[in-house]
């Protein structure tokens, strides 16, 4: 009875799409950044964000200094490749250690990276990074299908989302290679000795859990500690996932997406031993960034997630209860830019990127505050 | 005078039927080998198919490859054999060289150039899945070379029984 109910719920909630009514104002924080895609807070006020083109650009103030980070490692731009995502270490106020992803290599050849170093201000207006030094690498592949988004837990080992490389999809069923996993590592990229798959024959000790497409969303609820993954699929399947340490979330064996070829990517939409998403979006609308307000500016979405979409040119508050989706409420599309990112700052305003040649750091308040 | 006209009209109703006949045999053949290796490739990725699933899926795909997708397989199917054939009609009346080899040549070129286009519309991948080995690409070339001698089987058969029926009082 209880399945029952939660399928309904599942039902319920991949239809129950509503606007939310604007009870919200946005102001643009920086513009100019060549498709932005990932901001990092840090503990002075200023933000670093990350463009797709290769570079780290501060935000000092409110102001975006033009002169770049200096010293981040080249980057192979290309399709989905570039630098993509940043993290700061939990201590940085100690070590100022900062992580990020980008893809290096042309082509066939692209892969996808994790470079951790230390972040020094002061020493030009943006500052710079030292010490850099690579802790992971994926498989080669096109650069298309990256992941690339990063994750510290409160234990200090890092989560990295790797996509399946697109032509390499079954790979993501495959133990022994990163493809289409999410994986974990320690901060110096070695493998946590509490890894669900650790020294076990013909897998990768990195392996978190497995069966990911392309996961470009990952966030943990500080209060609960849950990790959710949101994750591209192909033609329709986008999906929202609950991510457990060890488990199997289906792709390529389970889908509720079709190739882009008009075929099936697998006759199952469910399969045994595999998890099913939280929610499921049919068709695509690509989403981008994952946050979740807990302590936000706005009240009333205590506990909800928000998903930025890239197709679908929006955002989307999903609303929990009890780890069901219940509902969910459309929110910016006014805006009809794609949104790469969203996160909550400190300050508990919500903060998007646009993803454009031309993109925005947009900064969203409650209506009520002036 | 007359009769020339319908032997002509005849003559074109028996290029047509002989091109659907190509065109319908080459994307059906085309769509279940894409079918075939998708599902061989969740075969070894671990998944357990049931003989009446994998032919759901062939139908399911019958019908998703040319309606549901990015590429419609069908239509394509059809613009390469217009333009192939053709062509193929052309070298054999200037070179001679036998009908039967020229058209399943040009058959299998319009669907490798239909494969090759098809992977280049998004930067270098395969955006129909069966063909992305050497194997699932062969058998999809093939299927166009069956559909090029499809077309010429029918076309000299039905034109010679035609002529013969035309021609016995």
């Amino acid at each position: 009875m209880k399945k029952i109910i939660l399928w309904i719920l599942i039902l319920f909630s991949s239809v129950a799409v509503a606007d939310e009514s604007p009870g919200y104002q946005m102001s643009t924080l920086a513009t100019g950044l060549q498709y932005p895609y990932s901001l990092a807070f840090l503990p002075d006020g200023d933000i670093l964000a990350t463009e797709k083109t290769g570079q780290l650009r501060l935000i000092h103030e409110g102001v975006l200094i033009e002169t770049p980070v200096a010293n981040v490692p080249d980057v192979d731009v290309g399709y989905q490749g570039g630098l993509l995502d940043i993290a700061l270490h939990p201590q940085f106020s100690k070590n100022r250690q900062l992580y990020f992803s980008l893809t290096q290599g042309k082509g066939e050849h692209s892969s996808l990276r994790v470079f951790r170093a230390q972040y020094i201000s002061g020493v030009t207006k943006s500052g710079q990074l030292i010490n850099v030094s690579e802790i992971f690498q994926a498989p080669e592949t096109p650069p298309i299908a990256l992941g690339g988004r990063l994750l510290f837990l409160p234990d200090e080992t890092l989560l990295v989302s790797v996509g399946d490389g697109f032509d390499y999809r079954e790979q993501a069923q495959n133990l022994e290679s990163t493809l289409g996993k999410i994986i974990r590592i320690n901060d110096d990229g070695t493998i946590p000795k509490d890894n669900p798959f650790l020294n076990q024959d013909g897998v990768t000790s990195a392996v978190y859990s497995y069966g990911h497409r392309v996961a470009i969303g990952l966030f943990q609820d500080k209060t609960t500690q849950t990790v959710y993954a949101h994750e591209n699929g192909p033609k329709g399947g986008d999906e929202l996932n609950r991510i457990e340490a060890g488990k199997n979330y289906g792709w390529p064996i389970a889908s509720y997406g079709i190739a882009y070829s008009g075929g099936r990517v697998s006759p199952f939409s469910q399969y045994p031993g595999t998890e099913q998403p939280l929610v499921q979006w049919t068709p695509s609308i690509a989403p981008s960034g994952l946050t979740q307000c807990r302590g936000c500016q706005w009240p009333e979405w205590e506990g909800d997630l928000l998903v930025g979409f890239l197709a679908g040119r929006q955002a989307r508050r999903i609303i929990l209860q009890e780890g069901v989706v219940t509902d969910q409420k459309i929110l910016f599309k006014e805006l009809g830019e794609r949104i790469r990112d969203l996160r909550f700052g400190p300050d508990g305003a919500l903060y998007m990127l646009t993803d454009n040649i031309n993109g925005r750091v947009i900064k969203v308040t409650p209506l009520t505050q002036r | 005078m007359q009769k020339q006209l319908k032997i002509a009209g005849v003559q074109v109703l028996i290029t047509a039927v002989s091109f659907i006949a190509a065109v319908v045999l080459t994307y059906t053949a085309s769509s279940i080998v894409q079918t075939l290796f998708t599902l061989s490739a969740l075969l070894s990725a671990g998944a357990n198919i049931s003989a009446d699933l994998w032919l759901r899926t062939i139908g399911q795909d019958l019908y998703g490859h040319t309606f549901s997708g990015f590429i419609p397989l069908a239509g394509l199917v059809c613009i390469g054999f217009l333009l192939a054939l053709p062509t193929a009609a052309v070298i054999a009346k200037y070179t001679g060289w036998p009908r039967y080899g020229l058209y399943p040549l040009a058959g299998a070129a319009a669907m490798a150039t239909l494969h090759y286009g098809a992977s280049h519309m998004i930067y270098d991948l395969n955006l129909m899945v069966g063909t992305r080995g050497v194997l699932g690409l062969s058998c999809f070339v093939l299927s166009g070379a069956l559909g090029g001698a499809v077309f010429i089987h029918c076309l000299l058969r039905l034109s010679r029984s035609v002529k013969t029926n035309v021609v016995s009082p």
